[in-house]
């Protein structure tokens, strides 16, 4: 079977060794179409089959060995900084993580398989996770320059960047891992259309994402006081650390930790340097960067001792076994935050749905057309998402609760219909009708909170009910692997 | 109402809306508003049913002979004819027979049913299935037979009918249900055969009757989605237009329902 999709990037000939080790899962979080990686098995099969070939009449999406992060039991916590100043976030931030969350964004393949800028950014962070066989050298890392979503934008180099985390984007210019953009606005529109193959994103679509990303914030980290310095008790460790930071490199006393990741400054310059690692390249926030691994541009390490173990070569520090240890003290100081991860659940889902449906209260009275058709294509997407966290009755995991999974993927199919009711109503141009009918809809959507509430414990919400199912998935999968293609592979039993 | 052909009683306005979401049970009791005549068009829908079922339980058991004899090929074959029987019943498998649909169409299960078998038979290309494919000749020999001995209803098929439809436009559009043996297509494809045919031979003579402008509705619906349907590849499926369209069919489905005195579909499980 001839398959050229991945171009100058070709697919493991090992399809069944790759998915081994890199597995992908039936859809769990948000926006993440739980079919992907079925149609990406598909694919795997497909390479593997000359037999299978003459009945194949498909093919997946994504490459064999796709790993989109989706079985994560949390979801990174999600901080607006109008919220944490006593406000709401406005219709322009709503609209732009509806935008940021709709592969309608996006173009091409991206668009096909479902992936939204939130697939690579969940909740606006990183996806250490993700790995696309052919864009990928490690997980957390991807090539946006290659052949699979714009093969115009492919530069023929395999050279995937990490994943950044947007928290704190508006004190972060310039944009992209070697600061080439000054625009977050220019950023955006070079992701969209370019590296994704997006179509051309109106003004408000871009207006609103630049105000998404730009209210979302860092988490909390009680540790940093005034000025960026590290508060409450320290250990000796810490406090040693942070005088590291400051001390002049002894090669050049202009040069120090601080003087390029200033404290008063989020820890950045907004310059580009050369650390050695391959060319010029932005200094990034340490604010969070606990969360962030892999380091560098290139992901090339995973921890704060090979990053101070890098700068130590680099720049002759002379760091002792203890300085270093010092240094990874305070990193992990001021890169932390509370409570970063949140349980995924039916609150958290119905608060982005809502969200997202208040976009429709401004969109649909101004007859906004694409805007109203976007949202509802995402709400529709969500509630299908939250529908499959209730396993059908014929799942083999769960066999109590049927009537009241019955009843939540009811209630959810319900909402699905009604909101195509809105389309409809809006494609027929008759808005007051399309007003009445989001009307209902939200009043189904707060019907159908306790319906889904008290069917939570039958849910992939319930942690022993998502392990026991992801489990199975991948003892699914294990079995479609072809020994010929893994001949070495030794199975770690569930 | 301009729109008011597109407005089952569940949406806002219509009559009868009710927001009693959790009384949306699945296989819902019938009421006795809908004809006689109806309950015999749900009946005449078993033989199409039934001989779906043989085939399948034929192809089923060539199957298990060809994973007997190790024949991979051979097994292979068999296994994706029985899909084109199984997928072409599951109007009712769900609705009527949950259990076993659980023994036979399971997911996850790499021990049981028809995708245990496909991960080996296409994924590992091994056909040591030869359990999983016994089990299977069981299950669908005792559907079989219950079959036989069902009444079927025109609630039910309208239930059955109206999950499948959605499900059309659910998780086989994004990515498929057979994912190994690359076949959801084909799948999709045998589910709008069953659909059209529960359609035609259940609720269209009565619907032309009561709404011949709602007949129409559903039959260019149905059309549309057979045509987005019949494309080479997955990928050129365009799954946005096929969701819109199977959402705009259970709608459709829904107020076909209605029209002849029936509850709105149960789509839970």
């Amino acid at each position: 079977m001839t398959w050229r999709w991945w171009g100058k990037h070709p697919v493991s000939i090992n399809p069944g060794l790759e998915i081994e080790e890199k597995l992908i899962m039936a859809g769990k979080r948000k926006h993440i179409p739980p079919g992907i990686a079925l149609a990406v098995l598909a694919l795997t099969a497909a390479l593997a089959g000359s037999a299978l070939a003459e009945f194949s009449g498909n093919a997946s999406l994504l490459p064999a060995g796709t790993e989109l992060g989706e079985e994560a039991f949390d979801q990174p916590r999600e901080v607006f900084r109008s919220e944490s100043s006593g406000g709401h976030k406005s219709y322009l931030v709503n609209m732009g993580d509806v935008a940021f969350s709709s592969p309608l964004t996006l173009g091409g393949p991206a668009r096909q398989a479902g992936i939204s800028c939130n697939t690579c950014h969940v909740n606006g962070t990183t996806n250490p996770k993700l790995y696309i066989p052919g864009l990928s050298t490690q997980s957390g890392t991807f090539d946006t320059t290659g052949h699979l979503f714009n093969p115009k934008a492919d530069n023929g180099v395999l050279d995937p960047l990490t994943i950044p985390s947007l928290r704190g984007a508006h004190l972060l210019a310039p944009y992209g891992h070697d600061g080439r953009t000054l625009s977050l606005r220019d950023f955006l529109h070079n992701v969209i259309v370019n590296e994704f193959a997006g179509p051309e994103p109106s003004t408000e679509v871009l207006d609103a994402m630049v105000a998404y990303i730009e209210d979302i914030d860092f988490v909390p980290n009680r540790r940093l006081g005034a000025a960026g310095k590290l508060t409450g008790p320290l250990s000796d460790s810490e406090r040693r650390g942070e005088t590291l930071f400051h001390r002049p490199f002894a090669h050049d006393p202009t040069l120090s930790c601080a003087a390029c990741h200033v404290p008063t400054g989020a820890f950045v310059d907004h310059r580009q340097h050369d650390v050695g690692s391959g060319g010029l390249f932005k200094t990034p926030t340490l604010l969070n960067a606990n969360f962030n691994a892999p380091y560098f541009h290139d992901g090339r390490y995973t921890s704060y001792a090979q990053v101070v173990g890098h700068f130590d070569r680099t720049f002759y520090l002379g760091l002792s076994a203890q300085d270093r240890q010092d240094l990874v003290a305070y990193l992990q100081a001021i890169g932390d935050g509370e409570q970063t991860l949140l349980p995924d659940n039916v609150e958290a889902r119905i608060r982005e749905i809502s969200d997202f449906l208040s976009v429709l209260d401004t969109a649909i009275p101004e007859h906004n057309v694409a805007i109203a058709t976007m949202t509802l294509d995402a709400i529709d997407r969500e509630l299908r998402d939250l529908t499959e966290q209730f396993p059908e009755r014929k799942s083999s995991i769960v066999s109590a609760g049927v009537e009241q999974r019955g009843q939540a993927r009811s209630t959810l199919k319900y909402l699905v219909l009604s909101l195509h009711q809105i389309n409809s109503a809006m494609r027929s141009g008759n808005f007051d009708e399309a007003a009445a009918d989001l009307a209902h809809s939200r009043e189904m959507l707060s019907a159908a909170v306790p319906v889904l509430e008290a069917s939570e414990p039958w849910s992939l919400f319930n942690r022993q009910i998502h392990d026991a199912h992801f489990a199975a998935v991948r003892k699914l999968y294990r079995s479609a692997i072809d020994p010929a293609l893994a001949p070495r592979r030794r199975y770690d039993p569930d | 109402m301009a729109n008011r052909l597109k407005r089952p009683l569940y949406a806002a306005g219509a009559i009868a809306t009710t927001l009693c979401l959790a009384n949306v049970a699945p296989a819902t009791p019938v009421r006795a508003a809908h004809s006689a005549a109806l309950d015999a068009a749900a009946g005449s829908f078993k033989p199409y049913v039934l001989e779906r079922i043989a085939r399948s339980l034929d192809a089923v058991k060539k199957m298990r002979d060809r994973i007997a004899a190790q024949d991979l090929t051979g097994a292979q074959q068999f296994w994706l004819a029985a899909r084109g029987g199984w997928e072409g019943s599951e109007v009712i498998t769900n609705e009527y027979f949950p259990d076993l649909d659980r023994k036979i169409d399971a997911w996850p299960d790499a021990e049981r049913g028809f995708h245990a078998i496909e991960a080996k038979l296409f994924g590992a290309h091994d056909v040591q299935a030869l359990p999983a494919a016994e089990e299977l000749v069981a299950n669908l020999t005792e559907f079989e037979r219950q079959l036989r001995t069902t009444t079927l209803t025109p609630q039910g098929l309208l239930n059955g009918t109206a999950k499948l439809i959605y499900e059309i436009g659910e998780n086989k559009a994004e990515g498929g249900e057979s994912p190994f043996s690359g076949n959801s297509l084909a799948e999709i494809r045998d589910n709008l055969a069953s659909i059209a045919a529960a359609y035609e031979l259940v609720f269209a003579q009565g619907t032309k009757k009561s709404n011949a402008e709602l007949a129409k509705s559903f039959s260019s619906d149905l059309a549309a989605m057979r045509s987005l349907a019949a494309v080479p590849t997955l990928q050129a499926l365009d799954q946005v237009r096929l969701r819109d369209a199977s959402e705009s069919l259970v709608n459709d489905l829904a107020m076909v329902g209605q029209a002849s005195g029936l509850d709105k579909p149960g789509l839970g499980n």
